[in-house]
């Protein structure tokens, strides 16, 4: 079925417990990703987006709703066949090389193929130690292994739940333009969960935001920046004409940076309108020194999302 | 199949520390026992004599006796204890690892499972085998050097004959094995821990060998002298009965009063492959439902 997304929920549900202790960890989960698209999944801590991941690779039942992988229930045999993980942090067996912790989940998926981990290794960077035990490994390298044994089969779809964990700076730019590569260079459909929204923001083009076992946003992380909070800063002389001037079209508030005495008008004006702003300030005769936009960081919008009102029980919105 | 059975082959023989203390030890202990005896004896003739005099004398005799670790009422309560803990270890490792998440999605749960089963299974089964040959090799290279006899001679009746009793002690073997593999798989998927599985496998494999105290007690204290007829349905009664059909020719003599001989030789086998085929279908059921969720 080449027409059908990559993944594909409906309902998804998952509870644990019973009684008093029962928790709903993901509630009524609908997520569609296209193929070849990089989809973030972002959340808080405990948001749900593990429980998620484990019932897309079948390691957890869901309690209600389905998930489709390439058209597939999830359940099915042979469903996740093309599908590569990284769950939770890397696992491997410390008495084992990585040469040989990658061959042991080769041969499980019955896909053994010594060349083709050869050039992962290579791939990850770890082809010079791939035949010590990983017990030797640092979290750094074990999280690369990881990413080399969610690659293995050659998967069309690779879910990777917070890659970048215990990788440092330069590791963490290496992974970004490597998952950037996956899906620009081959094609793949990348599923990454993560609670940085700076790698968020860097690496994938849709985001969706899950908050307390639902989803809240979706959208390309563009189309998310684009409807989230931005103004126009304006520093002009004279500074009063130019705040009355504004307020015939525009909110404006003034606002000055910290030890410094200069102020700034604040427009609430989208992006798009501000050659307007300016055009209007110099047609008055007001003098416009400075004319910045401030956009909203996908972290500011994360939080506000998180955190506002429609938070806790969500409306669903998509761009 | 094979590249899963290869797979589990693999990381569970390169797990240096866990076989070698609780699968190689047998065969490795044996060898030592022996190079120790055959050292000693370069010293000492009568010393040596002494620890060879406690063999049987026959090399058919001797190569089975590996076995009776597994099957030998009431060696089993604490002989089993080892093999045990080797298949609880295989079998919880996997949740202690994390490495569940990545097997799940890469097989059925089903050949996941059964691949382990038949691994640690064929693990100590060869353990023991290559335990019997040792033992053969070191009371045969000790009486050898003392000039004792170590019969019977190899003649085509010797060893069709000992062929023949050791397929059906290896046949038994293997039942107890696969039931003890079920037992530890079920174990450590009920408790995902190490010492959880070593726990339950150990109540589980002690009840299984105390049965026929255990039910005995349960009739006098309840005034049911019927209960014990139960049995007849424990592993332990059906492996001790089976031994009895294949080494003597007849039932076992139990000491219950409505109860005194053993079931038939295949009601006994019929019996072991009921426990072992059921207690591998609960580990099934029970896997296939389960939440892995570290």
């Amino acid at each position: 079925m080449p027409s059908s997304p990559a993944i594909r929920t409906e309902n998804l549900s998952k509870t644990f417990g019973k009684g008093k202790t029962r928790i709903t960890a993901v509630k009524e989960l609908n997520l569609e990703v296209e193929r070849g698209q990089v989809y973030g999944f972002l959340g808080p801590n405990g948001a749900g987006k593990t429980t998620t991941i484990r019932m897309l690779m079948s390691l957890v039942r869901p309690s209600a709703g389905r998930a489709e992988i390439n058209g597939r229930n999830v359940r099915e045999a042979g469903a996740l066949a093309r599908v590569g993980g990284l769950v939770e942090g890397p696992a491997f067996y410390g008495y084992l090389s990585a040469r040989n912790n990658l061959e042991v989940l080769a041969r499980t998926a019955n896909d053994y193929r010594p060349e083709r981990i050869r050039e992962l290794l290579e791939q990850v960077g770890l082809a010079g130690r791939a035949a010590q035990p990983v017990s030797g490994y640092s979290m750094g390298m074990k999280q690369r292994l990881g990413v080399a044994a969610a690659l293995l089969g050659d998967p069309e779809l690779v879910i990777l739940d917070e890659p970048t964990n215990g990788l440092d700076p330069a590791g963490i730019q290496e992974m970004r333009g490597f998952i950037r590569g996956l899906a620009a260079e081959r094609g793949k459909t990348v599923f990454l969960s993560s609670h940085l929204l700076n790698e968020v923001e860097q690496t994938c083009d849709r985001v969706a935001i899950i908050h307390k076992g639902e989803m809240i946003r979706e959208g390309s992380v563009a189309g998310l920046l684009a409807e989230s909070i931005s103004n126009l800063r304006i520093q002009a002389a004279p500074l009063e004409q130019a705040e009355q001037v504004l307020r015939e079209r525009w909110e404006v508030t003034r606002e000055s940076d910290p030890g410094d005495s200069m102020q700034w008008l604040v427009v609430e004006a989208p992006p798009p309108d501000s050659p307007q702003v300016v055009e209007l300030l110099v047609g008055r005769g007001v003098r416009v020194h400075q004319a910045v936009i401030r956009r909203q960081t996908l972290e500011g919008y994360f939080l506000a999302a998180t955190r506002g009102p429609s938070s806790g029980n969500a409306e669903v919105t998509h761009d | 199949m094979i590249n899963l059975l290869r797979a589990e082959w693999k990381k569970t023989i390169w797990n240096a520390l866990l076989t070698g203390f609780l699968v190689w030890v047998f065969p490795v202990g044996v060898l030592g026992f022996y190079l120790v005896m055959l050292i000693g004896g370069l010293f000492s003739r009568e010393w040596m004599s002494g620890m060879l005099e406690t063999g049987s004398g026959l090399w058919t005799e001797d190569a089975l006796g590996a076995w009776g670790m597994l099957l030998a009422f009431p060696f089993t309560i604490l002989s089993r204890m080892l093999p045990l803990a080797f298949m609880a270890a295989v079998f919880a490792g996997e949740y202690q690892s994390g490495m569940w998440k990545n097997l799940i999605p890469r097989n059925r749960r089903a050949h996941l499972i059964l691949a382990k089963m038949a691994v640690v299974a064929a693990l100590i089964a060869i353990a023991l085998a290559a335990t019997s040959i040792v033992t053969v090799a070191g009371q045969g290279a000790g009486r050898l050097w003392l000039g004792w006899e170590y019969g019977p001679p190899a003649s085509w009746d010797a060893i069709s004959g000992f062929a023949l009793r050791y397929a059906q002690t290896a046949l038994l073997g293997g039942l107890s094995l696969l039931i003890l593999a079920a037992m530890a798989a079920l174990a450590a998927i009920l408790t995902r821990s190490t010492l959880g599985a070593l726990l339950v496998v150990f109540g589980f494999s002690t009840l299984d060998s105390l049965a026929m105290y255990i039910l005995m007690l349960l009739a006098r204290i309840f005034s049911l002298p019927e209960v014990v007829n139960l049995y007849r349905y424990t592993p332990q009664c059906n492996i001790d009965n089976a031994q009895s059909w294949f080494t003597t020719g007849a039932a076992l003599r139990l000491p219950f009063e409505t109860f005194s001989t053993g079931p038939d030789l295949v009601f006994s086998l019929a019996m072991l492959v009921i426990w072992a085929a059921g207690l591998t279908a609960l580990v099934l059921a029970v896997f296939e439902r389960q939440d892995i969720t570290a």
